[in-house]
């Protein structure tokens, strides 16, 4: 196979995985709330492109399969089938089973193996009977699909309806300006048959109001012609203001449409002009939809509201001038034109990832020069040397937040995966859960949320699992017989929080307790508090459920968990209520590569603290200089303030140098003091991963490189207060090593 | 941070693939004399410029800058159970390729060593199991023992010695005890 | 005179003398009307009807409304068939009785 090929069917197979979760999300949605009609379009689609595209590779298993379920979904648009819940789940299983025909074309396996082509059978099967008397069936031979296909359109031609739909709604002046609805539908007869009329006199009023020579008559009419809409629209043409005319082309017609906006040129157009040339809709429909529009907006400004407009599409598809299909088409058209901000150009992550790299190394080359060009200052007064530098380490700074930005996507994605997950689990273990899910619109590193989704699976896992009680047992504790789960995600200084909360029945203070105690991880006699026990499920070889079920505890523990998130520079925090439910708040920095820092001197190493938690740089106290304290407290303007002393907490004795320096630094709420011997400044920083070696390494959460080439490590602000508060540096290992340490 | 001499291996060239089994790179470390499987080797570089990364072990010395990557830096011979390697004239450090089982990854470690001698052949035949006991150093760190010129020579069993597992871990196993069972004594 | 009311037992039958149109609607309401109030049964005879318009055919739609509200018989017959055909493309055909009716004609009240 060449390489084209080789490429292009990534694409289709990274396209199709898109399309499947839309698909899916959009069936999740419709099984929430089934009025959600327009998601079956999304489902329609997602199906009818991937089958138009496994076409072009000749994966012919996956056309017909979808073309199947197409089928169905076509019956579900045409309301000639409920959306009915079995129905949403035979076509999740038809998702289920089109992701495994993708795989095994791919894979060169055909039908893929003998599970899978049980599987599509039997959903085939099930298909084949909300397909009614038109014959679907599975067949390994393509031709006789091909039958099935023609069979199926010429049953569509008919059931789809080709009669034209004209709704008028006279004014009631019409008759007194001396027209009669009777002559637009004689002349009407001339253009093709009317095939039905249905006279409607509902606006006409009692006897005290009835005047005769009003007219209160509302037509609406069945018309079967080959004429276009703009000629139907023309009948109307001398009523047109007294009379709200809507016509609806035939459901036959969508695809000749659909074909004259796919041929329409590829200049950028707008919408309704698309929809015009098309011809399914006419100039004075998207007029008045215009119109509309305009008076929307100018309404809310008299109310003084910001509204955003609606888009014309919505207006048109409520006018009833078209339909929903056609608009997306157009909308498709229209972004294949101009390449809109919807429109994305893939580019492998490998290339991303060696843009980043060497934007990182661009950053610290820029460095570099900006402290050789500082160094000249002194020297010669170079001072355009100087300024050129500046500039362009301005430049270099939004070509590094711009690469970084192509790298950032959002979190919402990554959640709406789990609602599929928290479905079948929740099916799977007899629990009714609602899944809430906020703030998906908060942005990540890809790279961040790649490695984040196993622990928050995890988490999602163990929350349904073991978190949320039975209906029966929520029942009978008066709680709601939904449970509820809670995906969230917010930023909080620099970072992001992302939360797992569920209403279940909370963390056992004493299973927890009495299982640390068996693994030896606690002794017998030892008082902890609540925090201090639920902080032990991330122990290893912690588990506390009491049967591993087939969900859950196959043998990734929580301690896991820890360590990705904390792999990837953040930390993991738990409160639980007993009876009222866990949370679980994963911190996570924004992105893994570079971050503005703060630049220190500790004896003879520098350090880097990350600028966002850095809250103001003073001078020490008089008091406290040349102490060999390691943690103290200061009074800062009114308020204590605890602090580090870095030099003696980093073994970096000997060389102290004139006065010594606090940086306070702020994170979640709480303030704290770092003492360094010598502040540098705002620094750009590269961080490097410090690698698996320094896994265990608290306080410290990776490393950067200077400009002048030497490693400078950076803090971690929160984990080194964290590890300070709980005491471990004075009785722990470190005061109590120092003769290994040095 | 002058590169002393630049070896590479080359997994691809196969024909080479069972001679550089038997090729090892002879080192000194505070008076004797090691060699380690030129196959793990991936550079040798002078000593210099090492930043010390706090709170870890002192076998840990630190980490240094090698071509943009940040690769830590381990003085061989403080973790073979001996005294802190003190930096001369000709110490260098060997650039070793580590293969962590536990996530299929290869990872490069830098190992401090007083000198850099040669690369020896060292033929299968010539190569004995470890004692089970009197080698100085624990004895899975040592792969066997090759025979050269009528010497048995250490040969390192550098996977062992530098096993991240191990190295990571040595944190809490040498030098603390396990964090929960330590808060309550503070709060 | 625009109509003649005929009415026996209750039973009325109202004929229409001129064409039913935007020009003679308004004029023909009232007295249909009053014709519907005082009788159980309305029959209305189009056979001098020669042209008919929408306000016609609405007016006639009214009447049918006001008597079946008030629960009265109401029937049209005699049309001629250029009403016919305005009947037909409004498919109001249902509505009316093709054969004419002469049951309670020629007896004139009033």
């Amino acid at each position: 196979m060449n390489e084209e090929i080789q490429e292009s069917i990534q694409v289709f197979v990274s396209e199709a995985g898109e399309l499947l979760d839309e698909m899916e999300s959009a069936l999740l949605v419709l099984e929430e709330d089934p009025s959600h009609e327009g998601h079956i379009n999304t489902v329609f689609r997602a199906v009818h492109t991937i089958k138009g595209s496994a076409g072009l590779f000749s994966y012919d298993h996956i056309v017909d399969f979808s073309h199947h379920v197409e089928s169905v979904l076509d019956r579900v648009r045409d309301g000639q089938q409920k959306i009915t819940s079995e129905l949403l789940s035979i076509l999740l299983a038809c998702h289920d089973i089109l992701e495994n025909l993708v795989q095994a074309a791919v894979n060169d396996q055909g039908a893929g193996d003998e599970e899978v082509q049980e599987r599509t059978r039997g959903i085939a099967g099930q298909l084949e009977q909300y397909l009614g008397e038109s014959a679907c069936a599975v067949d390994e031979n393509p031709m006789v699909s091909h039958e099935v296909l023609q069979i199926d359109d010429q049953i569509s031609g008919i059931e789809l309806g080709s009669n034209w739909h004209i709704s008028l709604r006279f004014g009631p002046d019409v008759l007194r300006n001396g027209m009669d609805p009777l002559s637009f539908m004689r002349y009407l007869s001339r253009l093709g048959e009317v095939v039905q009329i249905l006279p409607v006199w509902d606006d006409m009023p009692g006897r005290g109001e009835m005047e005769p020579e009003s007219c209160y008559l509302d037509l609406e009419i069945e018309f079967k012609s080959d004429a276009d809409k703009v000629t139907i629209e023309n009948v109307f043409q001398f009523v047109k203001d007294d009379c709200k005319v809507t016509i609806l082309p035939p459901l036959t017609r969508h695809s000749l449409y659909k074909e004259a906006i796919e041929d329409l040129p590829g200049e950028p157009m707008r919408l309704g002009d698309i929809l015009v040339e098309s011809g399914a809709v006419t100039e004075r429909e998207l007029k008045e939809a215009l119109e509309v529009q305009q008076s929307e907006v100018d309404q809310a400004e008299l109310k003084m509201e910001n509204i955003s407009k609606t888009p014309i599409g919505e207006v048109l598809i409520h006018k009833g001038s078209v339909h929903p299909e056609l608009v997306n088409a157009a909308v498709n058209k229209q972004a294949k034109n101009k390449g809109s901000p919807e429109k994305t150009i893939r580019v492998s992550a490998d290339k991303l990832e060696s843009l980043i790299n060497l934007m990182g190394e661009l950053v610290i080359s820029t460095a570099n020069i900006a402290l050789l060009a500082n160094l000249t200052r002194k020297d010669t007064l170079n001072d355009a040397l100087i300024e050129a530098t500046e500039n362009m380490g301005q430049l270099v700074d939004g070509v590094r937040d711009a690469s970084l930005g192509l790298r950032m996507v959002q979190i919402g994605e990554t959640f709406f995966r789990f609602r599929r997950i928290v479905r079948d689990v929740s099916h799977k273990s007899c629990k009714d859960i609602e899944l809430k899910i906020s703030g998906g619109e908060a942005e990540l590193d890809k790279t961040v949320i790649e490695k984040i989704s196993d622990p928050l699976l995890h988490l999602v896992r163990n929350a349904i699992d073991h978190g949320i009680e039975s209906t029966e047992t929520r029942h009978k504790t008066g709680k709601p017989k939904k449970g509820l789960l809670h995906l969230s995600a917010s930023h909080d200084s620099g970072g992001i929080v992302i939360k797992v909360s569920d209403d279940g029945c909370g963390l056992s203070h004493e299973k927890i307790l009495a299982k640390a105690q068996d693994l030896g991880l606690v002794k017998d006699n030892q008082k902890l508090s609540d925090q201090e026990v639920y902080r032990l499920i991330f122990e290893p070889g912690f588990s506390t459920a009491e049967q591993v079920t087939d969900l859950s505890g196959r043998g990734v523990g929580m301690d896991v968990v820890r360590r990705n998130i904390e792999a990837l520079r953040g930390h993991v925090d738990v409160e639980s209520q007993p009876g009222k439910g866990t949370s679980f708040s994963i911190h996570l920095p924004l992105t893994l590569a570079i971050i503005d820092g703060f630049l220190v001197r500790v004896g003879k190493s520098f350090y880097v603290i990350p600028l966002d938690m850095v809250e103001e740089c003073t001078e020490l106290p008089e008091e406290f200089q040349n102490a060999s304290q390691l943690n103290s407290y200061m009074d800062l303007r009114g308020e204590v303030l605890p602090f580090i002393h870095l030099a003696e907490l980093f073994q970096e004795k000997n060389v102290r140098s004139g006065r010594e320096n606090i940086v306070v630094a702020k994170f979640a709420g709480q303030k704290a003091g770092l003492v360094v011997d010598e502040l540098h400044g705002e620094y750009q920083t590269v961080i490097k991963p410090l690698g698996k070696v320094f896994r265990q390494l608290h306080g410290i959460s990776g490393a950067t490189i200077l400009g002048s080439g030497k490693v400078a490590m950076v803090i971690d602000v929160p984990a080194l207060v964290k590890t300070a508060a709980s005491g471990a540096f004075e009785h722990g290992r470190f005061s109590s090593n120092s003769e290994v340490l040095n | 941070m002058s590169p002393v001499a630049h070896v590479t291996t080359d997994d691809d060239s196969g024909a080479d693939q069972i001679e550089s089994q038997n090729q090892f790179l002879s080192f000194r470390l505070a008076d004797e004399v090691y060699a380690i499987d030129l196959m793990s080797l991936k550079e040798i570089i002078g000593y210099g410029d090492l930043t010390s990364v706090p709170m870890m072990p002192g076998f840990i010395r630190g980490v240094i800058n090698l071509r943009g990557r940040v690769v830590p830096v381990v003085d061989l011979a403080e973790r073979l159970g001996g005294q802190k390697t003190e930096v001369r004239k000709r110490t260098s450090i060997i650039i070793v390729e580590i293969f962590d089982e536990s996530d299929d990854e290869r990872i490069d470690i830098g190992i401090i060593v007083d000198s850099v001698n040669e690369v020896l052949d060292i033929c299968p035949d010539d190569i004995e199991p470890p004692p089970s006991f009197g080698a100085k150093i624990r004895t899975d760190f040592i792969e066997g023992m090759g025979k050269v010129d009528g010497k048995f020579l250490v040969l390192l069993d550098i996977g062992n010695i530098l096993s991240i597992e191990e190295l990571s871990m040595l944190n809490d196993v040498n030098v603390g005890v396990k964090e929960p069972a330590r808060k309550p004594e503070t709060e | 005179m625009s109509i003649k009311t005929y009415a026996r037992n209750g039973k009325c039958k109202i004929k229409v003398e001129v064409d039913m149109t935007i020009y003679t609607t308004a004029d023909l309401m009232p007295k249909i009307l009053k014709s519907l109030d005082k009788h159980k049964e309305l029959v209305i005879d189009l056979s001098d009807v020669f042209e008919i318009d929408t306000s016609g055919i609405q007016l006639l739609e009214f009447i049918k409304r006001e008597a079946r509200r008030d629960n009265k018989v109401f029937s049209m017959v005699s049309h001629k068939e250029n009403v016919l055909d305005v009947f037909h493309l409004y498919r109001l055909n249902g509505q009316l009785d093709a054969i004419p009716d002469n049951s309670v004609s020629e007896i004139k009240v009033a």
